[in-house]
């Protein structure tokens, strides 16, 4: 009674799942771009003055603490109810995944700050700088560096988190794989080779970034 | 060293500094002519550095006056960074930028705060970088220079901004003893100039030899003031006593 | 479409509440069941790692970068949909989705006690080997209690984490938080302050928890 293995089913239809990733990395690539730009004023913001920086706080730990799952339903859902207007499935996705990553890219960001020695600022502002071009000049350019492991961490989580997206239609890998496996009744086969697809795709890009972990080592 | 005419460029009136409910500097009364040397010594806690950091506003005074050229600079609405620009600080620990070489942090000031052209900037940081004797560390990280030729390059970076006025808060303290001599060099040179310079240091044979005049802090205020050689072979105070007899000390072991 | 504003009613929420709050009993319920079948799952795998016997460690450390390498999503329908048809036997969705998050959580966790492992230093190991201690008695007697206070907090964080991904079991039917509230916003059709509550549901589970494990963090790794 062992099971017939048929392998056909998974490379007849390659092409549909290969169509997903391309889905798969537009989603990353545009909440990670999104992330990027509008972690750095949630940083700002969190570092300033107690008056201003609940904000932040708040957002933050809203954000890091609403699993991704009730997030993407809720935008997909209940946005459009509140303000009137539609987001495709792909829109509302990419609105969530931000949304998320947006609070730990604003603390990766405030960590990186802090991580800077305050001596450099005592002797930026002491030459006469402003804090707008001590933060240009001095700070921001180290944090930077310190920051891309970290970052790079994020983006290969958010890679998989993508396939949360399958459950609002967003025609990425995992959701290319379900309809195959629906359509062609072999989900272990299927599933297998979506599983085995995300492997090959992510681990490289895992120890991309322990090669970058490694090489930016920090000197203080 | 000796001025060649008396000006006073900065007078310190009444200042003090308070950390919550712990004071700092009680009532300090100062003033330095142009072209003075003034070394400030004082055991840990005595408030040198503190001292130091409120004359460019690094910290924050809780009350007195500080007037440089005649302006009150510790008067609320004075914009900080144009002030700062004529008072240049070096620092115990040399705090240079680790992402720019030794050029790079010495032309930084005048780029981004005199808005001087790269080129001019360059110009103007390589001069300097002679002068304090690494033109051939000039494209040197931080990281690949000794304590003494960071010190060296912290120096000619607050110079590049040619302040009136450069403060040292114990440069030397965190070089190891071969290096203390060349960084020493280099702000005897500058002394000899004529730049006018407020010294922390427990370095006595340099208090002695380019000071002007020593000051004794203690517990946030002076207590005694005089010039160096009547200071070291008699001081008046008890504590100054006590605080030269402890450096003695240390020198001998 | 509604052009003008949304008009909140929270009724259905807050009468509904006890519902959903027996979904958040089993969140809490897979979390934490699922936190031990990882405990088991990730102490033998980090030892494997830590093997000397190079086929074991290759195993080892196939199996946490294949588990961190795929969705966790993708890993739950692969255990429920995928698995039954290969051994013939189909699992109920509560046992498919503790059996999934512990083995997700196991290849963390099993990185998470390796490092905290080897962090002690080999020079106590060393010492304690020379004074006649088997292997097992130094891993029991000097590793491990110093690897754990070092391990707490990001054990801690592990455990938040599981707690969030648990809201993935309700694809696979588990009736816990998410899946009640996705019941709740189709029958009530008041979909906002269904999820809009239930988000904040969440988050307080969560918050509190992440406090938690600040303070762990800053008494356990203050250096």
């Amino acid at each position: 009674m062992t099971y017939q293995w048929d392998w056909s089913a998974l490379w007849d239809n390659l092409p549909l799942l290969l169509d997903g990733i391309s889905t798969t990395v537009v989603a990353t690539a545009a909440s990670m771009a999104a992330s990027l730009i509008l972690g750095l004023p949630v940083a700002l913001l969190r570092l300033s003055r107690p008056a201003v920086s609940w904000l932040a706080t708040v957002y933050i730990e809203l954000f890091r603490n609403l699993p991704l799952l009730v997030l993407v339903f809720w935008v997909f859902t209940a946005l459009p109810l509140i303000i009137g207007y539609t987001f495709s499935p792909l829109a509302s996705g990419i609105i969530a995944l931000s949304l998320n990553l947006t609070a730990f890219i604003a603390e990766i960001y405030r960590a990186g700050i802090t991580s800077i020695a305050p001596g450099q600022s005592h002797a930026a502002l002491a030459l006469g700088m402003t804090r707008v071009q001590l933060y240009k000049r001095i700070i921001l350019p180290q944090a930077v560096v310190r920051v891309l492991p970290a970052l790079g961490s994020m983006w290969v989580s958010l890679f998989k988190d993508t396939s949360i997206l399958a459950v609002i239609g967003v025609a990425e890998l995992m959701y290319q794989g379900r309809m195959v496996a629906t359509d062609t009744y072999r989900p272990l086969e299927i599933f297998t080779g979506v599983a085995i697809i995300y492997y090959l795709l992510a681990y490289p890009q895992a120890l991309g970034v322990n090669w970058l972990y490694h090489r930016l080592q920090v000197q203080e | 060293m000796t001025p060649a005419f008396a000006d006073v460029l900065l007078r310190v009136e009444g200042l003090h500094k308070t950390y919550g409910s712990a004071p700092v500097l009680r009532g300090i009364d100062l003033t330095v002519q142009r072209g003075e040397v003034v070394v400030m010594v004082g055991p840990s806690g005595s408030g040198k550095s503190s001292f130091l950091r409120c004359l460019n506003r690094l910290e924050e005074p809780s009350a007195g006056h500080i007037y440089i050229d005649g302006i009150d600079i510790a008067a609320p609405g004075v914009k900080l960074p144009l002030i700062r620009r004529n008072i240049g600080m070096v620092f115990q620990h040399f705090n240079l930028f680790p992402h720019m070489t030794a050029l790079g942090n010495v032309a930084e000031g005048p780029r981004t705060v005199l808005r001087m052209s790269r080129a001019e900037a360059e110009k103007r940081a390589l001069d300097l970088l002679g002068k304090v004797g690494l033109s051939d560390k000039i494209h040197a990280r931080p990281a690949l220079l000794s304590g003494g030729q960071q010190q060296r390059v912290a120096i000619a970076r607050a110079l590049a901004m040619q302040p009136e006025i450069m403060l040292f808060d114990e440069v030397t303290s965190a070089l190891d003893p071969e290096l203390v001599a060349g960084v020493l060099g280099v702000m005897r040179k500058l002394a000899e100039e004529g730049m006018t310079m407020i010294v922390v240091t427990h370095e006595m044979e340099f208090a002695r030899q380019v000071g002007d005049r020593i000051d004794m802090l203690e517990h946030g205020a002076i207590v005694e003031e005089g010039k160096p050689n009547d200071i070291l072979r008699s001081p008046r105070h008890a504590s100054t006593q006590r605080f030269l007899s402890s450096l003695l000390k240390e020198r001998a072991t | 479409m509604a052009s003008g504003h949304y008009v909140w009613d929270f009724g259905a929420f807050f009468r509904n509440l006890p519902f959903l709050l027996s979904g958040m009993e089993i969140t809490i319920l897979v979390s934490l069941l699922a936190m031990v079948v990882g405990s088991v799952v990730g102490l033998f795998v980090a030892l494997a790692r830590l093997s000397k016997f190079r086929p074991l460690r290759m195993a080892a450390a196939f199996y946490v970068d294949f588990l961190r390498a795929t969705p966790l999503l993708v890993q739950l329908v692969w255990v429920f949909f995928a698995l039954p048809i290969l051994v013939g036997h189909s699992l109920t969705p509560i046992v498919a989705g503790v059996a999934t998050l512990g083995a997700y959580s196991g290849a963390y966790l099993a990185e998470i006690f390796r490092a905290g492992i080897l962090s002690v230093a080999s020079g106590q190991r060393h010492a304690a080997l020379a004074l006649g201690m088997t292997g097992a008695q130094v891993l029991r007697r000097i590793v491990l209690p110093q690897a754990v206070t070092r391990m707490l907090p990001p054990i801690a964080s592990t455990f938040i984490t599981l707690v969030k991904d648990s809201s993935l079991v309700s694809i696979i039917s588990v009736a816990e938080l998410m899946w009640a509230a996705q019941s709740l916003a189709s029958v009530s059709l008041r979909p906002v302050e269904v999820l809009t509550g239930t988000g904040l549901l969440y988050v307080a589970l969560t918050y509190p928890l992440s406090l938690v494990a600040e303070l762990a963090r800053r008494r356990f790794l203050a250096v």
